[in-house]
């Protein structure tokens, strides 16, 4: 692979050495956002999974008999822990395998009956997906490799938020009522429990006409990141990433969003800045 | 114009895909692959704003009517998180069309909820399974979505059998959805 794409005899071994080095750690970090985010929700997913899953099975006959097995969801969840040896040592080899196994993984709990509905299954999917392609690409030394990985990350999270955005393109979501009757009419959040301090009952119509909306308008942000030099789309979508986790519900939702974080910061350690010296092309 | 076509370089320099447009090439095809794949779900996010047949497809999805599980399978690596506006109601008794939507009585036997995407996960994705294990009596789920003009009722039995939580399809009169 090295051998058709980066070091090549008119390269410097050292230059080649520190790009695949980066090229390493920059997969390191977005595994590492990953693995966080699927794994922040652990305490939940222990009550959830032994608590009520294996006592609790639930049988449904859309789903084959293996995505309704309880044990199969178990596995499922703690399985990306396979995944954490790459890390310590980390190579070409080690990093597709690991890549492939978060990546399988999500797509096998985005198909079973206990876990289907966790948007966090289909994020960490595509970012498994980014993440296999870059390990696979992990010795290339050619400044292409940096910016389609830049341009692939800004596509993927992209992607991601125009599927909320357009489906939030509805009376429901533009008039407030499905904010409203989420977020706003119990004190779950602390964000709610802090408006109907506040504002009181009367006021919560206007407001979650309010917020509604401007979640709406950073979902489409998102969704046009590819239109923005990549640094700045990605500072904007990191930035609103950051800022709806306490708005929109808890920590919890790092596990959605945390995967594609890291892939933008992967993406920005990679993204030639205006300053740096292009390395020779070698295609 | 010359340092004005150099101030458009600049900036397309700072653009991915003008990077990426300009250095096409074979070897790439695992890339382009990816980027294809992308591009085409987002059109269809877009066309999902508009285009009928495509928000059939999704409300189909998130009420478990695809005809295959496998065509179900593909959708749902399409992203489509908090979409639509979801409704549930739940009962010990069949709900019907009457009950849900024309009286407000008996509202404290019923119980009504919004939930973010796939309504259905109030019977399998929450920390209350318990509670349609108690007693020998089975429960009731209706479940609406509608987008934009589009709307979609389900209807849904839980019944404790044996230990499991069996979950089925119920008809009552034209009340649930047979798209």
């Amino acid at each position: 692979m090295c051998a058709a794409n980066c070091c090549s005899a008119g390269m410097k071994k050292g230059i080649c050495a520190m790009s695949v080095e980066r090229n390493q750690r920059v997969v390191g970090i977005v595994l590492l956002f990953w693995l966080v985010g699927w794994f922040v929700r652990t305490k939940y997913f222990l009550t959830y999974l032994f608590g009520h899953i294996l006592r609790y099975p639930v049988r449904f006959d859309f789903f084959p008999d293996l995505f309704l097995s309880g044990e199969l969801s178990v596995l499922l969840y703690f399985l990306p822990l396979l995944a954490v040896p790459a890390l310590i040592r980390p190579s070409r080899t080690s990093y597709i395998v690991a890549s492939a196994l978060v990546t399988v993984t999500s797509a096998l709990s985005a198909w079973h009956i206990d876990t289907y509905n966790d948007a966090t299954n289909v994020t960490c999917f595509w970012v498994g997906g980014w993440l296999l392609w870059a390990s696979v690409n992990i010795n290339r030394e050619d400044e292409t490799f940096q910016w389609q990985a830049c341009f692939l990350a800004q596509l993927i999270v992209a992607m991601v938020f125009l599927g909320g955005a357009a489906g939030k393109m509805t009376a429901a979501y533009t008039d407030g009522e499905a904010w409203r009757q989420m977020f706003l009419s119990h004190e779950r959040f602390w964000l709610s429990g802090w408006i109907h301090r506040v504002f009181g009952d009367s006021r919560l119509g206007e407001i979650s006409v309010i917020m509604s909306r401007l979640m709406i308008g950073a979902e489409w942000t998102m969704a046009a990141i590819p239109l923005l030099p990549y640094r700045w789309g990605a500072g904007i979508a990191i930035t609103l990433m950051v800022f709806m986790m306490p708005v929109t519900n808890t920590i919890l939702i790092f596990s959605v969003l945390g995967c594609m974080i890291g892939m933008l910061i992967g993406g920005w350690m990679l993204c030639p800045g205006p300053r740096t010296p292009a390395l020779p092309e070698q295609v | 114009m010359a340092s004005g076509n150099s101030f458009v370089n600049r900036i397309l320099h700072r653009y991915p895909a003008y990077h990426v447009v300009r250095s096409v090439h074979p070897r790439f095809w695992r890339f382009y692959l990816l980027v294809t794949a992308v591009i085409a779900l987002c059109f269809l996010q877009l066309a999902k704003i508009a285009v009928p047949s495509v928000q059939l497809m999704f409300l189909r999805q998130f009420h478990f009517k695809d005809r295959s599980f496998v065509r179900w399978a593909v959708q749902q690596m399409v992203p489509t998180m908090y979409s639509f506006g979801n409704e549930l109601w739940w009962d010990r008794h069949p709900l019907t069309q009457t009950s849900l939507f024309y009286e407000n009585a008996d509202i404290t036997r019923r119980y009504y909820l919004w939930l973010n995407h796939f309504p259905l996960h109030f019977a399998t994705y929450n920390h209350y399974r318990d509670l349609f294990f108690v007693g020998p009596d089975a429960h009731y789920i209706v479940m609406r979505s509608r987008f934009r003009e589009m709307e979609m009722i389900s209807c849904y039995r839980m019944k404790n059998v044996r230990g499991e939580l069996l979950l089925s399809r119920y008809e009552e009169g034209d009340l649930c959805d047979e798209r």
